[in-house]
């Protein structure tokens, strides 16, 4: 049953949780830590799933959960314009692609770059959960969520400006 | 409006067709069966040597009187008894939800907190039984054999093995006192911002 769960939670929700772990840690090796942390947590977590929420908000608010317990790692301030090496492929792809993954890392570092508190509500609302979704995942009031919402979106949309 | 709203759905569109890893999360699967192995070895390490022990000090308890059975018996007992309490005690630390961040912080130190417990009785513990065993094979109402054997274990091997255990004990014990504390900073930060 758990293993069953468990598998279904990776397989489908896997991207979800590098998601919320990149936009916590920058540091790669730091990273593949706190993913390996986040499924063991999630293990640990799945039997006290009550289906009283989608599997995705259970998955995101464990991942949450966990990224929020190793802030001390996460704000250690990473080194400037590194780039990942699937990024540094960018400049061999067709123009298209790379301009796509030049869009993705700028939207990377500016979400990195956001305060925690409207960071970790810009990323559930980037991954397209909904204001309920991430009151349920976050445990903050609507009117918080709606709040840090608007201003993560202001906040992101005058980087994203000026980083063009 | 609308052109927000369409910015807001380009972000989320890019946002989501990146990947920090490859979506393959069979490394990950992996690295979770692999800690729990790992749990599943240390817990069965620990009945066995306590098992071997307590067969041993039986052994011992059965041809020695006076006082000295009766310790040994007593020691015997604890031998039996001391992985099932502290497997009992890891499970119930294991058995959280942690789906809330003061939930998942509550599991992580009452797990730590037990880990500085089993630490700090290992390191009395070694000792402890160093000396206990020393007084036993000397004072003791032991057969000579026995005597004989008792001094062979606390020997050079035995003091080797005791020194290895009491390094890795205080490693343990001050890897989850920095969790404790990591654990409290985390909290203290979280009533600022409150």
């Amino acid at each position: 049953m758990r293993e069953g769960l468990f598998d279904q939670a990776l397989d489908g929700h896997g991207g979800l949780i590098a998601r919320i772990v990149s936009a916590h840690e920058r540091d790669p090796a730091l990273r593949e830590d706190l993913r390996q942390d986040v499924a063991l947590a999630l293990w640990r977590a799945l039997p006290g799933w009550r289906e009283e929420c989608g599997l995705r908000t259970f998955v995101a608010r464990v991942a949450h959960n966990v990224c929020v317990s190793h802030q001390r790692r996460a704000v250690r301030e990473p080194p400037r314009g590194e780039l990942s090496p699937q990024l540094d492929a960018a400049t061999e792809l067709p123009d298209a692609v790379a301009i796509d993954n030049d869009l993705r890392r700028r939207l990377s570092a500016a979400v990195a770059d956001l305060p925690a508190a409207l960071r970790e509500v810009a990323v559930l609302g980037l991954e397209g959960f909904t204001n309920q979704e991430i009151v349920d995942t976050l445990g903050l009031s609507s009117g918080t969520v709606a709040t840090r919402l608007s201003r993560a979106k202001a906040m992101l949309r005058e980087r994203m400006g000026q980083a063009s | 409006m609308m052109q927000d709203d369409n910015d807001w759905a380009a972000l989320q569109r890019s946002w989501q067709a990146g990947q920090s890893a490859p979506a393959e999360p069979a490394w990950l699967k992996a690295a979770v069966r692999r800690e729990q192995r790992r749990a599943r070895w240390e817990m069965l390490a620990e009945v066995l040597i306590s098992l071997g022990c307590a067969v041993v000090l039986a052994s011992w308890a059965g041809t020695s009187r006076g006082w000295t059975a009766g310790i040994l018996w007593a020691l015997v007992v604890a031998a039996g008894i001391s992985p099932v309490i502290t497997i009992r005690l890891r499970l119930a630390t294991w058995r959280g939800r942690g789906d809330t961040v003061t939930a998942w912080r509550g599991q992580l130190r009452r797990q730590a907190r037990l880990g500085l417990l089993l630490a700090r009785l290992g390191l009395i513990g070694g000792p402890l039984g160093l000396v206990l065993g020393l007084a036993l094979g000397t004072f003791g109402d032991m057969s000579q054999i026995d005597r004989t054997l008792a001094h062979g274990l606390i020997g050079p091997v035995g003091l080797v093995i005791l020194a290895l255990g009491w390094c890795w004990a205080l490693h343990e014990a001050r890897r989850h006192q920095r969790t404790l504390r990591t654990l409290a900073a985390e909290d203290e930060r979280d009533e600022e911002r409150a």
